[in-house]
């Protein structure tokens, strides 16, 4: 083998590989945007078992771009949801990606709640992403984040 | 320990099946034991850990909380109104002590 046919093949290799990087880093970012650290994904293991929830604009986070005080950020959330027996948003987990504890809250629902949205105030330690996943009746998870900037830690404020 | 001071926004009257907004308000510290204090002893975790809304003995909404709630939680919600009856709104606190209030509600 000569010098020209190794980095012939050297080439090819790495335009395979990085094609399929690509394609796992494409798909990566579809499915596991959400959730970047191992913390949160032990807690939804807890959760939602090894479900994979995926991407969707049907949970809407309603959250400040910037918060300067992270004791107390106002938060709520809706999935958009028909809220009939047969089609309603069962559970919503809401996690932090950088908080001590990753859990913030889990927000239940029935039919009877005939909107699925719940607005409360949590506290945010640092800048992060803040995830929702939500749990539907016909067995589907869901999931959307939003980036926070947050200034003070709410977590050891006096 | 203080007895929590607990505030509802509901409306007294709906129309049948409509949605109805209750917000709830209840002072509460929720020390997430990590915080120390002026003696540098650690704060033990006491916090709102659940909260329920029973409507005519009927559960429609609950809610996990965590540390990461913010003092005095603030939780706004809704529900269809089908026929009136009571609202029993009921705050779980670490330690086993149970916060409740009720509301009555008229459907039209």
């Amino acid at each position: 083998m000569n010098d020209k046919q190794a980095s012939y093949r050297l080439t090819r290799r790495s335009a395979l590989w990085s094609a399929v990087a690509l394609i796992f880093a494409v798909t990566g970012l579809l499915r596991f945007q959400a959730w970047a650290s191992p913390e949160v994904e032990k807690a939804l293991e807890g959760l939602i078992g090894s479900k994979r929830p995926e991407v969707s604009p049907l949970l809407k986070l309603h959250l400040p771009e910037y918060a300067f005080d992270g004791s107390r950020v106002p938060f709520s959330v809706e999935v958009e949801s028909p809220m009939t027996e047969s089609d309603y948003v069962r559970q919503v987990h809401v996690l932090s990606e950088r908080n001590p504890f990753p859990r913030i809250a889990t927000f239940h629902f029935t039919p009877r709640s005939g909107r699925a949205f719940a607005r409360t105030r949590i506290r945010l330690a640092m800048s992060q992403n803040v995830i929702v996943v939500a749990e539907l009746s016909d067995g589907s998870v869901l999931t959307n984040s939003k980036w926070i900037e947050v200034t003070l830690n709410g977590c050891k404020e006096d | 320990m203080v007895t929590p001071t607990i505030r509802v926004k509901s409306p007294t009257e709906a129309k049948r099946g409509s949605l109805v907004e209750i917000m709830t308000l209840i002072s509460h510290p929720m020390d997430t034991g990590l915080r120390k204090d002026k003696e540098g002893k650690v704060i033990p975790r006491n916090i709102i850990n659940k909260f329920l809304c029973v409507y005519n003995d009927e559960l429609v909404f609950k809610a996990e909380l965590h540390e990461a709630i913010s003092a005095n939680p603030l939780i706004q919600f809704n529900f269809v109104a089908e026929q009136s009856g009571t609202l029993e709104l009921i705050w779980h606190e670490d330690g086993g002590q149970v916060y409740t209030t009720t509301r009555e509600l008229r459907v039209l």
